[in-house]
């Protein structure tokens, strides 16, 4: 083959090539990108009722470990001793949380 | 990145991603998604993009490639892939011209060339990239570059014989 036919070919499949035009994107396409990748700001009121968090997962452990001692050191703690009435005296062993001292 | 920059390289660069996105995929559709997940990911790992190897829409271009050739394998993973992408014997057969006009006929040949064939034509002809921007945009080899870019042009003008017989 003749290096100007060859040429001349070329040519030919370049312009036939560009009869197959390509769209313009959509207009929605720049909101659909922008809202995928910018960071949208949202009242805080909104926030507490749609937004989340990511918490990683040893401050999880360390929150339950914290809630399930606090929980216990509560239920550990002795029970009130009954109340009596004003004026009588209890013995300073017996557990009593009135601030004057000997009455409860 | 700041979102401004952000917004200048997707305005700048949108049009170049979109167009070689359709080409590669013949859909409007797929072309936005791919459009999207490129300048999401560009977003997400602005680090990736490194100026002294070339230039950002360059390395759009590959973004948007991987992107195509991912879909493509997770959409035909029962078939042989290598094969399929290379497919060094191919020779398509003239395609029916009366029934189609002569766009539709380029949109079709140029679709139905494998993949690597076709992303070096889209980019070569349509991009007018040269053979060293295609290689660097591709990651493959110049040479290889050459070979389907040379593949690409021989096929198409088997399957276009027609329009181009007429032309002439």
């Amino acid at each position: 083959m003749q290096p100007n036919d060859d040429r001349n070919q070329s040519a030919q499949l370049r312009g036939l090539l560009r009869k197959w035009e390509a769209p313009e994107p959509s207009p929605a396409l720049d909101q659909r990108v922008m809202k995928a990748c910018t960071p949208r700001h949202i009242a805080w009121w909104r926030f507490l009722f749609t937004g989340y968090i990511r918490v990683p997962v040893y401050l999880v452990f360390f929150l339950a470990a914290l809630l399930s001692f606090t929980a216990w050191q509560v239920a550990a703690r002795p029970a009130h001793a009954p109340c009596v009435a004003v004026g009588h005296t209890v013995p300073p062993t017996t557990g009593c949380d009135h601030p004057a001292p000997g009455i409860c | 990145m700041t979102e401004a920059d952000f917004r200048d390289a997707f305005q700048r660069h949108k049009s170049t991603v979109y167009r070689f996105a359709y080409r590669m995929t013949g859909s409007t559709a797929t072309a936005e998604d791919v459009v999207q997940d490129c300048f999401v990911m560009f977003w997400r790992k602005p680090g990736a993009f490194d100026s002294r190897r070339g230039e950002l829409w360059s390395f759009l271009l590959g973004v948007a490639r991987n992107l195509i050739l991912k879909r493509w394998r997770r959409e035909r993973r029962h078939e042989a892939l290598s094969h399929d992408l290379e497919d060094e014997s191919y020779a398509g057969s003239p395609l029916d011209l009366a029934e189609l006009e002569r766009a539709e006929a380029v949109r079709q040949a140029v679709l139905s060339l494998p993949p690597l064939q076709r992303e070096a034509l889209v980019l070569a002809e349509y991009e007018e990239m040269s053979l060293e921007e295609i290689a660097a945009a591709t990651g493959a080899e110049l040479a290889a570059v050459k070979s389907r870019l040379h593949r690409a042009r021989g096929n198409l003008r088997q399957l276009l014989e027609p329009l181009l017989a007429l032309k002439s």
